[in-house]
């Protein structure tokens, strides 16, 4: 007996001009993500679903980029030749970067928390609150686990085309649902890679420092950044082996210390240490979202679909926010990561209830903070005479 | 130093300690002093003794957002003296999947 296929693919990405350098396997990931929907608006049954806007919106983004940096249209790239171009620059950033490692960990931590938004980590710093480890060096994933390692215990039982089957009936019949902080988790996960993405372009802020080290560094990093971000699209859906470390471009991770917490993020590749200290900053935001009991499931494999969508998703959220009030975004994150997932998912919806959203959780987060800066510094009682 | 020696190293400082009470005692009473009417702060606690207020927005402490690789085991280990429970559980394991 042949049996039926489980899932029907419909084209639902909207990829522009350039649609070659969207895998279809990719793609078809978006047709299954309704636990991730949970907490995005519901945009109408004749409107494209809210996922699939901020991808194909991050995606048309990265094409742009691709003109830019490389210097030809999207049009006359393959994967294969992104990938000779990115191999290529890898091995000559490498090169030059040798001998220059303490120079560009302290660039690059500085880039991160001269920012506005990052002023509260450099605050913290200040404070005693988190330290920083920051490395240009490889990754460091070996507590990380992969879906190869969740799904696999063992290769004892694997399941035959019957039971593959089976599967499906039981996860959709005994499908869990997901917690409300664990929504909330799916969504700050998104939200820190899409803003890591966006700022893998921030290595530009030392242009004079770089190009001291040599000239050719800006435009090689460029290239590095945009086409590694393509090829996230452009490439087939491929398992991380469980030991997915040697292929990572980075690492971020947040460890306790004390009352506080270390920022451990490490890349051998500049641009990509500037994006794993932003990751571990909010990272450190949201990592008392959910108990450590609820972030067992979170895997490298995970990590695609935030890269694809989450730029986008991040651009979304910081346009209600005014920007000479960048400093309090990662507050009112802090603030809005509290509130139940129907208010995140009008803030997502977007329009004049957003901006309210948004007004509101500014102006409580200013009061919060004058309140803590009087406990500390409390104004002097009037002299008494006795 | 024999057991004598010790002994009258003991009284030495016996000796010496009454002498002391004796001179704190005969000193003259000092007067009393004489209280400024100057302005003074109320008091404060010392600095270094006071604990400052924790920043509200600073995460709670102690979590740990990557989780350990074996912590994938936990399902099983949980299920253990109910064997219709341990059961289920191996079964729902192998059908999680994503």
């Amino acid at each position: 007996m042949k049996l039926a296929p489980f899932k029907v693919y419909k084209e639902a990405i909207d990829t522009g001009e350039y649609g070659h350098l969207f895998h279809p396997t990719k793609q078809a990931l978006y047709n299954n993500v309704q636990d991730v929907e949970k907490l995005f608006p519901n945009l109408g049954p004749e409107a494209h679903r809210y996922i699939e806007i901020v991808t194909s919106d991050s995606y048309k983004k990265t094409m742009e980029r691709i003109q830019t940096y490389t210097g030809r249209s999207p049009a006359q790239h393959t994967t294969g030749t992104l990938m000779q171009a990115v191999m290529q620059a890898l091995g000559q950033v490498q090169q030059i970067q040798r001998g220059r490692e303490k120079e560009l960990e302290k660039m690059a931590l500085d880039i991160v928390l001269s920012l506005p938004e990052f002023k509260i980590f450099k605050k913290w710093t200040a404070e005693g609150y988190i330290k920083f480890d920051v490395g240009l060096k490889a990754a460091d994933l070996s507590r990380a686990i992969t879906d190869q390692e969740k799904e696999e215990p063992n290769n004892e039982n694997e399941l035959t085309a019957y039971e593959e089957a089976d599967e499906q009936v039981a996860i959709e019949l005994t499908k869990v649902e997901l917690s409300d902080d664990a929504l909330k988790r799916r969504f700050a996960n998104m939200l820190t890679q899409g803003n890591a993405t966006n700022k893998l372009y921030l290595f530009q802020l030392a242009n004079d420092g770089l190009n001291k080290i040599d000239p050719r560094l800006i435009n090689l990093y460029g290239i590095m950044s945009v086409v590694i971000q393509a090829l996230y699209y452009a490439t087939p859906i491929m398992r991380i082996p469980q030991r997915g470390g040697d292929m990572a471009m980075g690492s971020a991770e947040v460890e306790p210390l004390g009352n506080g917490y270390v920022i451990k993020a490490y890349s051998p590749f500049f641009p990509y240490l500037i994006h794993e200290i932003v990751k571990g900053c909010w990272d450190l935001l949201a990592v008392d979202v959910t108990s450590n009991a609820d972030l067992n499931g979170e895997t490298l494999d995970d990590e695609m679909m935030q890269i694809m969508s989450g730029p986008q998703l991040y651009n979304n959220l910081i346009k209600f926010f005014p920007v000479k009030e960048n400093e309090y975004l990662p507050y009112v994150y802090r603030l809005l990561l509290k509130e139940k997932p129907d208010v995140i998912k009008e803030v997502l919806a977007g329009g004049a209830r957003a901006q309210s959203i948004i007004t509101r959780l500014l102006a409580q987060a200013k009061e919060m903070i004058a309140k803590h800066e009087e406990d500390l510094n409390p104004p002097e009682e009037p002299l008494s005479w006795s | 130093m024999n057991e004598f020696d010790s002994t009258n190293e003991l009284e030495r400082i016996y000796q010496a300690a009454i002498a002391n009470k004796k001179k704190l005692n005969e000193a003259p009473a000092a007067p009393a002093p004489v209280k400024p009417a100057t302005p003074t702060k109320p008091a404060t606690p010392s600095p270094s003794t006071t604990p400052k207020p924790r920043d509200p927005f600073f995460p709670k402490p102690g979590q740990s957002p990557r989780p350990k690789a074996e912590a994938k085991g936990k399902m099983e280990e949980e299920a253990t003296g109910n064997p219709a429970l341990t059961n289920f559980i191996n079964k729902r394991a192998k059908f999680i999947k994503k």
